[in-house]
């Protein structure tokens, strides 16, 4: 990134709501300067389904935080969420090549290229490849392996990749306003950014992020992400499941949810009986509690059992040593930190954003969005030194090649 | 390693999804944002357009026609006639001889702030604006004071001179004025005039005269061509202008009613009074509102001490002998058309 001043856009399309926050960039600092909410309409499970629907909440979300912060977004970092998004990993190894066996930045090169290298069925396309840590005979090398000395060198990478057609969808809702996607980043990679801190992610942490129509997990391994997801279920769900086990509107579901839901069922609330609305108007009436908290409580389970089911082998208490973190706007249901715990046999809490973070912007809801400006430019960051660095050395190899 | 990465597969990125804007699925701010960031590329490249054109028409023009452009030092003299446009009665020779500029100088050499206080400093002229036309022109542009009134001034044991007096109460001695306009101005008196840097102080009140005589001569031309002489002796005090008539030897208007109405009054007066030069009224009093204090003169002969004031309802022509005071209805004060008058 360059030193000059930049207005980034982050942009979160959800099921239930569309976030955009305004960070401004100075290329050392950013700053949250703008930011807009609107009820979403036409995106289903975390997909665009109605893209006029869907364009105009975005854009006025859009237009909201433009005025709020008074500034012109110059380009967007896009969430990117949906049951199309799945993930493979993908692994290479090559013989270090210099006769005092010294790794050099060909080898490392190689072993990326090939480890990356791989097709996929048509329509897929590749969102992230994110890259597990190195491996020089065997030993972990957390940095890059350059002039360590050893005889091969091992690479892999988690491929998540999506359907093109769905990624296209949402980049399309921004171009609408005229405006250029930067970066797309899974919703789970940058909500997860923001509520684990690099010690978590190097000890091994799950992050969940649970939304209102889909649930992202990242599990972190070595400090880097080790395994992506994303669950078609959420928090709309939960209310479904609620209106129909108690014969409610969707509406008056997820008012039940919000206030009487738990995910895990209270000691004392059997025979306790709650009010709809509690404002004792014509048609307002009781349920018991009980029941309420059991069909949050099973569907909650179900969910944290599915992200078990999908982690596989993969995710294992020993390795997972800094626990489950859960974020999302389903993650303020109570007792949900208890219901993961259960579910995946080790500590669970819920993530906060750091204290760095205004207190209006701390609600689990916008970790996404604000983790898509902090992700997104500490990727951007990270790539600009390579590529420079490719870059000079094509320069200098071709200065050689003269000679 | 520079081709190596090419021989590997490799799988699409969602950076080679398409980005660019197609109209039909923008939104109406989309549509606006997009139409502004055009509007912006096109002023970006029409500036940029006309630099290079104005870069290029200036690097021809140097190298093969240095003659058309004017050197600043190559100008002759400043011709003797400026280009002159007035809003009023000064010429291009009073110009001239005001501006008093050397034959031989240049119009680099003129200072035109010098120039300009020069035309300044006859209070006649308002603004005056200068330009240089190079090679050898000067305009001049001038916004004249118009005289309300004129007044004559001894200044010392020197001789009367008459000077006119402008709206914002600048004293000039005006110059240009044809005799006839001169004729029809009003006299004004019971004003004292002070000089402070080589000037007269502006006349106080004399917004109020302007709006009066403007209010007479384009209600009543031939009221106003009865006034004579405007005295402000007790604008000051009593926010009265007492104006001298052939008719009436004194009419007192007050600044705190409408001019109108009182020359509405006062015509209704000389109608119904039917004054002549030869038997003036003696005053009439206009600043009283609805009730009008009018003095007459005592008739030839008789041995009247004064003028004696009685209440009237309209009809004053029978009171017409020693004094009255005439009562105008409110329905008049009210709408005071040329109907009801």
């Amino acid at each position: 990134m360059s030193s000059k001043t930049r207005f980034i856009g982050a942009v979160e399309i959800g099921t239930s709501k569309i976030t955009v926050l305004i960070g401004e960039y100075t290329g050392r600092e950013l700053a949250i300067i703008g930011y807009g909410e609107c009820q979403s309409r036409g995106v289903v499970k975390g997909t665009v389904v109605d893209y006029k629907a869907a364009s105009e909440c975005t854009h006025s979300a859009l237009e909201a935080a433009e005025q709020g912060a008074g500034e012109r977004i110059d380009f967007v970092f896009l969430a990117q969420s949906g049951s199309h998004i799945e993930g493979f990993y993908n692994e290479a190894s090559v013989n270090v090549k210099s006769a005092d066996n010294m790794v050099s930045q060909l080898d490392v090169d190689t072993v990326c290229s090939l480890a990356t290298a791989k097709e996929l069925p048509a329509g897929r396309m590749v969102v992230h490849n994110l890259r597990r840590p190195f491996r020089l005979d065997g030993r972990i090398v957390p940095g890059s392996p350059e002039h360590l000395v050893g005889r091969r060198l091992e690479s892999g990478y988690w491929i998540v990749h999506g359907q093109e057609n769905k990624l296209a969808d949402g980049i399309h809702v921004i171009r609408g306003f005229n405006l250029s996607v930067r970066e797309l980043i899974l919703s789970g990679l940058a909500s997860g950014h923001m509520v684990t801190t690099p010690e978590e992610r190097h000890n091994g942490i799950l992050s969940i992020d649970i939304g209102a129509g889909t649930t992202d997990y990242v599990l972190y391994r070595d400090g880097c992400p080790f395994v992506t997801g994303v669950v078609a279920v959420g928090g709309s769900h939960i209310t479904n499941d609620v209106a129909i086990g108690l014969r409610l509107t969707e509406g008056q579901a997820e008012k039940l949810k919000i206030h009487h839901g738990r995910a895990m069922i209270a000691p004392g609330s059997k025979g306790e009986k709650v009010w709809l609305d509690g404002n004792f108007a014509i048609g307002d009436r009781q349920f018991p509690r009980h029941t309420i908290e059991q069909i949050c409580a099973a569907r909650t389970w179900e969910i944290f059992e599915v992200v078990k089911k999908k982690l596989g082998p993969s995710f294992s208490p020993e390795k997972c040593a800094a626990g489950v973190v859960l974020t999302g706007g389903t993650s303020k249901l109570p007792a949900i930190a208890e219901c993961a715990a259960k579910v995946f046999g080790v500590p669970a809490h819920l993530g906060e954003a750091p204290s760095t973070v205004s207190q209006n912007l701390r609600e689990p809801g916008y970790n996404t969005a604000l983790g898509l400006l902090y992700y997104g430019l500490s990727s951007q960051t990270e790539a600009a030194p390579r590529s420079a660095h490719r870059k000079s050395a094509n320069l200098f190899q071709r200065i050689l090649a003269g000679f | 390693m520079s081709e190596q990465p090419g021989i590997f597969p490799t799988a699409r990125s969602w950076r080679e999804i398409p980005q660019e804007v197609a109209p039909r699925a923008m939104s109406k701010t989309g549509r606006r944002r997009y139409t502004i960031a055009i509007a912006k590329v096109v002023a970006g490249v029409a500036f940029a357009g006309a630099v290079t054109w104005g870069a290029v028409s200036l690097i021809t023009a140097i190298e093969y026609h240095p003659a058309s452009i004017a050197r600043a030092d190559d100008v002759g003299p400043v011709k003797p006639m400026p280009d002159f446009t007035t809003d009023g009665v000064l010429t291009a020779e009073w110009a001239a001889k005001t501006l008093a500029i050397p034959k031989t100088a240049s119009l680099m050499e003129l200072n035109l702030s010098l120039l300009q206080s020069r035309l300044l400093a006859s209070g006649q002229v308002r603004v005056a604006v200068l330009e240089k036309r190079f090679p050898d022109t000067l305009v001049v542009k001038l916004n004249e004071r118009t005289p309300v009134a004129r007044v004559m001034v001894q200044d010392g044991s020197s001789a009367p001179t008459m000077y006119f007096a402008a709206r914002d109460g600048v004293v000039f001695q005006g110059d240009g004025y044809a005799r006839s306009f001169i004729e029809q101005l009003p006299w004004l008196d019971g004003v004292h005039l002070a000089r402070q840097n080589g000037r007269f102080e502006p006349i106080q009140g004399m917004d109020a005269v302007a709006s009066l005589i403007a209010q007479a001569r384009y209600e009543s031309q031939h009221l106003y061509s009865l006034f004579r002489v405007i005295s402000l002796a007790r604008f000051a005090s009593d926010g009265l202008i007492e104006v001298r008539s052939p008719v009436c030897q004194s009419v007192e208007f007050t600044t705190h009613e409408d001019f109108f109405r009182q020359l509405a009054y006062f015509d209704y007066i000389c109608d119904a009074m039917k004054p002549t030069p030869d038997n003036p009224l003696a005053r009439i009093d206009l600043s009283l509102g609805r009730n009008v204090p009018v003095a007459f003169r005592d008739p030839v002969g008789s041995h009247s001490k004064g003028a004696v004031t009685r209440s009237t309802q309209v009809d004053a022509s029978a009171d017409a002998q020693h004094g009255s005071a005439i009562t105008f209805p409110s329905l008049f004060q009210r709408n005071p058309t040329q109907r009801e008058l």
